[in-house]
C-alpha cells in the first residue's frame, strides 16, 4: 500500500445516461507519484480522469455511483465547491487548448479568477509555471503574443504552466503528449518527474513505454473495469492478469 | 495512393460548373457596383447644380430649394445607434441565454419564436408602433407628440433583435466546447467561462451581428417613417429623442414619388441615396477590417 493515499476511489462506476462507462474502480492513488492508467481506446480512462475534478459533471446525462476521496474528503459533499476543487486538481487535455488569448493571459487565467492577485505576483507566477513546465526559454520574449501562435509542443507545455499556475495538488494528464514530437515529449516528461515532488499526477499516457518510463504504479483498465494495478515494476514485470500481460506485451510487439 | 484520372467530359462538365459559379460570383458583386454608378449618375447633376455649401447645409427644404443634408444623415445616425444600443445587450443576452445557458427544450421553442419576429412586415410594425408606442411614449415623456425619434428608436430596435440574436448565437455556437471545458478546468464558474473565454473567442462573429444590425437598421423605411415624425430639424440637444426626426430612407420614400423626374430635388434625393450607401459601407468596411485584425492576430482562428 501507499504510504499516504491522497485520493481514495471507493466502488466508483459512471454512467452515460444507460450507458455504463466505467465500473466499479476502488482505487488509492498516493501523493508525490505518478500513477499510469493504462488501457486500450474506450476503457474509460478518460472519464476516470474527468471524475476526478468533476469535469465528468458537465456530461448531459452523467451519473456517478461510489465515493471519490481528495485528503478523504467526499469531492461529491454538497459542501465542497467545485471551483475550488478544480484549483486543488488541474488537468491537461490531450489536444493542447490555449484560450484566444496572449501566452500571458494564459498562464495568468486560472489565478486571476481566484483572487485579487497584484500584477507583478502573476508575473512572477507566470514566469515560474512556464519555467516548471520546461517552456519559459522559448516564450520568454513574446509573453504577449497569442498562445494559439506556438507549436503543438510549446502549446502543451503553456497548458501543463496553466494548470501549475492554480498551484495544484494533484496534475491530471490525458494523453498530453499525443501529439508531440520525440523532444518536446522528453521535456514534458521532465517536467512530470520534476513536478511529482511535490505533486499527486495522473497520467494517462498515450503509449505503454511513456508508462514504463515515468509511472511509479500503473492501473490498468479494460472495458471500464479496473483489471489490476500495483507498482509499474511489478505489473510490467510479473502481471497479474493475463489480459494485462497481453495488452503489454502486444504493445511491445 | 493513385487518383483515379478524371474521364474527359467529366472534366469539361466540371469546367462549366466552375465557369457557370464565377460568373454568378462576378455578377453580384457587378450588380452592386451598377447600382453604385447608377446612383453617382442620377446624384451628380445635382452637386453640379447645388452648391455643395448649400448640400452641407442644416436645413432641409426641398421648396425652396435648400437641400441641407446633415439633418437627414443625423436623423439616421440618431435612430441607428440609439437602436443598436438598445438591442445589442438585449439581443447579446438572449443569444447567451439561448446558447449557453437554456436547456435544449427552451432553446427549441425560442429559436423558431425569433425567426416570426424577424418574418413580421415593417408596415405591421409601423402599425403597432403609431397605435401602441406612440401614445405611450407620448404619455411618459411628457412630448407633445408620441411620433419621435424614439418611437423609431424603440421599433428599430425590436426589428434589429432577430438579426442580431441569431448571428451572435450562431457565433457562440461555433466556439469550441474544448474551449469551455479548459475554462472549467482552470476553475472558472459558468459565467466567468462565458465572459473571459466564450465571449472573446465569438468576437468576430458578434462584430458581424451588430453589422448586419446596424445595417437593418439604417436601411429600415417603412417603420421609422410611419412613426419617427418625419420633421427635417437637426436632432440635436438632450431632447433630440424625444422630437420628431427624419431619415434619409424616410426622405426619398416619401419626396421620390412627387418630385418631377430630372429636376434639381430629385437628383439630390439621389445624393440622398449615395450618402446613405457610402455610409452603409463605410460602416461594413470598418467591421470587415476589424475582424480581419483579429483573425491575423490569432483571435478568430477557430470560427473559421
Ligand atoms: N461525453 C460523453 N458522452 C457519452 N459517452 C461518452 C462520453 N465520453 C465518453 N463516453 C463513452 O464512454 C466510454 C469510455 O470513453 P473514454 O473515457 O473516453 O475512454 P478512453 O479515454 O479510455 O478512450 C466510451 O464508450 C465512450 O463512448
Ligand atoms: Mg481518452
Amino acid at each position: 500500500m501507499p504510504p499516504t493515499a491522497k485520493i481514495v476511489l471507493e466502488d466508483v462506476s459512471f454512467y452515460y445516461g444507460q450507458e455504463p462507462a466505467l465500473q466499479h474502480v476502488s482505487l488509492e492513488i498516493a501523493d508525490k507519484e505518478i500513477l499510469a492508467i493504462i488501457g486500450p481506446g474506450m476503457s474509460a480512462k478518460s472519464t476516470l480522469l474527468r471524475i476526478l475534478n468533476r469535469l465528468s459533471d458537465l456530461a448531459t446525462e452523467g451519473r456517478l455511483e461510489g465515493r471519490v476521496l481528495l485528503d478523504g474528503k467526499d469531492i461529491h459533499d454538497p459542501d465542497v465547491s467545485v471551483t475550488q476543487l478544480r484549483t486543488r486538481v488541474g488537468v491537461v487535455f490531450a489536444v493542447p487548448v490555449p484560450l484566444p488569448l496572449s501566452i500571458w493571459d494564459n498562464v495568468a487565467y486560472g489565478p486571476q479568477l481566484r483572487r485579487g492577485v497584484s500584477k507583478s505576483e502573476l508575473d512572477s507566477l507566470v514566469e515560474k509555471s512556464l519555467r516548471a513546465a520546461a517552456v519559459w526559454d522559448e516564450v520568454e520574449d513574446r509573453l504577449h503574443e497569442p498562445a494559439m501562435a506556438l507549436s503543438g509542443g510549446q502549446q502543451q507545455r503553456v497548458c501543463l504552466a496553466r494548470v501549475l499556475a492554480l498551484e495544484p495538488e494533484v496534475i491530471l494528464l490525458d494523453e498530453p503528449c499525443s501529439g508531440l514530437d520525440p523532444i518536446s515529449t522528453m521535456k514534458v516528461e521532465e517536467a512530470l518527474l520534476t513536478l511529482k515532488k511535490d505533486h499527486c499526477i495522473v497520467i494517462v499516457p498515450h503509449n505503454v513505454q511513456q508508462a514504463s518510463r515515468i509511472g511509479d504504479r500503473v492501473a490498468f483498465l479494460m472495458g471500464g473495469e479496473l483489471v489490476e494495478h500495483g507498482s509499474a515494476e511489478q505489473v510490467f514485470t510479473k502481471p497479474r492478469d493475463s489480459r494485462t500481460d497481453d495488452y503489454i506485451t502486444g504493445r511491445f510487439g | 495512393m493513385q487518383i483515379p484520372a478524371v474521364p474527359k467530359d467529366v472534366d469539361w462538365r466540371e469546367f462549366f460548373i466552375e465557369q457557370l459559379i464565377r460568373l454568378m460570383g462576378v455578377s453580384a458583386i457587378a450588380f452592386v457596383l451598377l447600382i453604385f454608378l447608377f446612383l453617382v449618375r442620377e446624384g451628380v447633376p445635382a452637386l453640379l447644380e447645388v452648391p455643395l455649401s448649400n448640400l452641407l447645409g442644416q436645413r432641409w427644404y426641398p421648396t425652396f430649394e435648400i437641400y441641407g443634408l446633415v439633418p437627414l444623415i443625423l436623423g439616421s445616425l440618431l435612430v441607428t445607434v440609439g437602436a443598436i444600443a438598445i438591442s445589442l445587450p438585449l439581443g447579446l443576452a438572449t443569444a447567451i441565454f439561448i446558447g449557453e445557458i437554456a436547456p435544449e427544450w427552451v432553446r427549441e421553442i425560442l429559436k423558431p419564436a425569433i425567426e416570426i419576429i424577424a418574418g413580421i412586415p415593417s408596415v405591421v410594425i409601423g402599425f403597432i408602433g403609431i397605435q401602441i408606442v406612440s401614445p405611450l411614449v407620448r404619455e411618459f415623456s411628457g412630448a407633445p407628440t408620441g411620433l419621435t425619434a424614439l418611437t423609431g428608436v424603440l421599433l428599430l430596435s425590436y426589428m434589429a433583435l432577430p438579426t442580431i440574436i441569431s448571428i451572435a448565437e450562431d457565433a457562440l455556437d461555433a466556439v469550441p466546447d474544448s474551449y469551455r471545458h479548459a475554462a472549467y478546468a482552470l476553475s472558472a464558474t459558468k459565467w466567468q467561462t462565458i465572459w473571459r473565454v466564450v465571449l472573446p473567442a465569438a468576437r468576430p462573429g458578434i462584430i458581424t451581428a451588430v453589422m448586419l444590425g446596424v445595417g437593418r437598421a439604417i436601411g429600415e423605411t417603412m417603420t421609422v417613417m410611419m412613426v419617427a415624425g418625419n420633421a427635417a430639424r437637426m436632432p440635436l440637444g438632450f431632447d433630440a429623442f424625444l422630437r420628431p426626426v427624419r431619415t434619409m430612407t424616410a426622405t426619398i420614400a416619401a419626396e421620390m414619388g412627387e418630385v418631377a423626374r430630372g429636376s434639381t430635388h430629385y437628383h439630390v434625393l439621389f445624393v440622398v441615396g449615395l450618402a446613405l450607401f457610402v455610409l452603409t459601407f463605410v460602416i461594413n468596411l470598418a467591421a470587415a477590417l476589424t475582424i480581419f485584425r483579429e483573425k491575423r492576430g490569432g483571435g478568430g482562428r477557430f470560427l473559421a
